[in-house]
């Protein structure tokens, strides 16, 4: 289940981007505004409660890349809250 | 020899101090200094001369203000070139001023393989850095103030981008009156954020005359520009009021370190007052407004940080400022006559920043200008009793988006381009993030292919031109005349 490409259909009111457009395609070269590009970082921070840093943002690119920053922070943010796991 | 000026002052006066920093690297004024001179003979070793155009196309970079200064410092215009553009528009463009050489970043060219130039440069590989290397110190040229030093591109009503060709002294002139009354410093260290392929440079251009440091950006975010200002301890930001919107939501503008702040100069869109109190709360620093136009040299009128209201005292729109020293405007009637004081009129502008005129277009130029030579700015607006202009409406067809103009006769005029569309109709309409955002109304023989319009728009318009939201309706409302009837369309 994607997180990014809901919000990038939300985000740019362009439908092609929930299964239109390849993971691994460069965002920037898929035609998107800059401005939507700086929204969706925003848009991550806010649901997902993670910080993306400027260095963070230069690795990614792809709907790939996006989806596997959320992921590996999502993952590093839940055990750092519940550090002994669990249900 | 505005520019050649500006750079023998700061290697004199503040040889070892950082002039420009970028992603990659930072520059002293001496070497910076050094390496404009080497180009601007590598430059004219290539053949470029007197009036000839370089045309750049890039992202912000130390080497774009290098070949800026390499261009006038030989005579030549550069040329900047807004690389988010689709390609048919930045053909058209490079069409109509036909440079000699084309500078930019190797990706960017590689998105244009097929312009009309003579001679396309990659800025970021080593050939660029060794033009001139072998030129010694030959003699350059005599530039005079009056010679036209760029030719900067807006968007148009007519749907094609116009160059506005400026000289040495409209930027001499813009600069002078503005270290008048914003006073920076060889202290100050400028985080600019708009692109330097925008009119607004002459934001930058005028701190660098005060000796200050620029921070250029390779494309705006909010996490780029807090860390610069973070890491460079910056004490001037320049952005559009977008920008700041989305720099106050990033979770890091919470911990960067933000202290040394002294002004956040901002325009091209007017404040929206919550933006305005929630940074003005947080950042503790003063704000300046830029009102500016490139038909007249750029940043012609400011408010200053001690006429701003309080954040919570924002009742209407805030002023504009007052005109800069050197450069004179009124308001004026329908007629063109000067407005009584304190009525609303047409804005308009004269003195030495004024532009040359628009490029190859004499029509255009005369179009915009006023019988005893003021230069129409469409905006409407009054001057109180103190000579603060207030802007209260445009009387030109555009939608401002985040800072940059769009204009719906050349939205309207790519979607009637497409087979399908038989008529459209293009509105701005509110958006939280960018002020304003282009919706078309479009009318269609039959079922629209949305995906394919989709297409179409992406491959005639820059993204920030292509409408947000479109609606598909029977017919678009014109009187009978033929003009759309905007008021008439759905809301």
């Amino acid at each position: 289940m994607s997180v990014i490409r809901p919000m990038l259909v939300e985000l740019t009111g362009i439908t092609e981007y929930a299964d239109g457009v390849g993971d691994d395609v460069d965002l920037t070269a898929s035609g998107i505004d800059s401005g939507d590009l700086v929204r969706l970082v925003l848009l991550i921070e806010q649901r997902t409660g993670v910080e993306i840093t400027a260095e963070d943002m230069e690795g990614l690119a792809t709907i790939a890349d996006y989806e596997a920053f959320v992921a590996g922070r999502g993952a590093a943010g839940r055990s750092a809250a519940d550090p002994v796991g669990g249900a | 020899m505005w520019l050649a000026q500006l750079l023998d002052r700061n290697r004199q006066c503040f040889p070892d101090k950082v002039a420009l920093a970028d992603a990659y690297r930072s520059v002293t004024w001496s070497q910076f200094h050094e390496r404009v001179h080497r180009l601007a003979r590598g430059l004219a070793a290539l053949g470029v001369g007197h009036g000839d155009r370089v045309a750049v196309l890039s992202t912000d970079r130390i080497e774009v203000l290098e070949t800026y200064f390499a261009a006038a410092r030989i005579g030549a215009l550069f040329v900047p070139l807004n690389h988010s553009l689709a390609a048919p528009e930045v053909a058209g463009v490079v069409e109509r001023v036909r440079p000699r050489v084309v500078v930019g970043e190797s990706e960017v060219l590689r998105r244009f393989p097929d312009l009309p130039a003579g001679r396309r440069i990659a800025l970021d590989e080593p050939a660029f850095a060794q033009l001139g290397a072998g030129e010694g110190g030959a003699a350059l040229p005599e530039v005079a103030d009056t010679d036209p030093v760029a030719v900067l591109h807006t968007s148009a009503t007519t749907g094609q981008a116009k160059g506005v060709t400026v000289d040495q002294r409209s930027l001499r002139s813009i600069a002078l009156g503005w270290l008048a009354v914003a006073r920076p410093d060889q202290e100050a260290v400028l985080v600019n954020c708009c692109p330097l392929y925008h009119g607004s440079m002459v934001v930058t251009l005028t701190y660098l005359a005060a000796g200050a440091t620029a921070v250029l950006l390779p494309g705006f975010t909010p996490q780029r520009a807090l860390a610069a200002v973070a890491a460079h301890r910056a004490t001037h930001v320049w952005l559009v009021p977008q920008m700041l919107r989305f720099m106050l939501q990033a979770r890091s503008s919470h911990t960067a370190d933000l202290s040394t702040l002294r002004e956040v100069l901002y325009g091209a869109a007017p404040m929206p007052p919550e933006v305005y109190a929630e940074a003005a709360e947080r950042l503790g620093c003063g704000f300046r407004q830029v009102y500016g136009m490139t038909e007249v040299g750029g940043p012609f009128v400011t408010l200053g940080p001690d006429e701003h209201p309080a954040p919570g005292e924002v009742g209407e729109a805030i002023p504009a400022g007052r005109v800069v020293p050197g450069m004179s405007v009124r308001a004026v009637d329908g007629d063109g006559r000067e407005s009584a004081p304190g009525a609303v009129g047409e804005i308009v502008v004269r003195g030495p920043g004024v532009m040359q005129g628009y490029w190859n277009d004499p029509a255009a130029t005369a179009a915009i200008t006023t019988p005893d030579g003021w230069t129409r700015t469409g905006d409407l607006g009054r001057i109180d009793p103190g000579g603060r202009i207030h802007l209260v409406d445009r009387s030109k067809d555009v939608i401002l988006r985040a800072g940059q103009n769009v204009y719906p006769s050349e939205v309207e005029r790519v979607l009637r381009l497409h087979p399908a569309v038989l008529d459209a109709a293009v509105v701005g309409v509110p958006d939280p993030d960018y002020g304003q955002v282009p919706k078309a109304y479009v009318v269609t023989g039959g079922d629209p292919d949305r995906a394919a319009l989709q297409q179409h728009l992406a491959a005639h318009l820059a993204p920030y031109k292509r409408p947000r939201h479109i609606e598909y309706i029977e017919q678009v409302p014109r009187n009978p005349a033929g003009k759309i009837v905007k008021r008439l369309l759905p809301t």
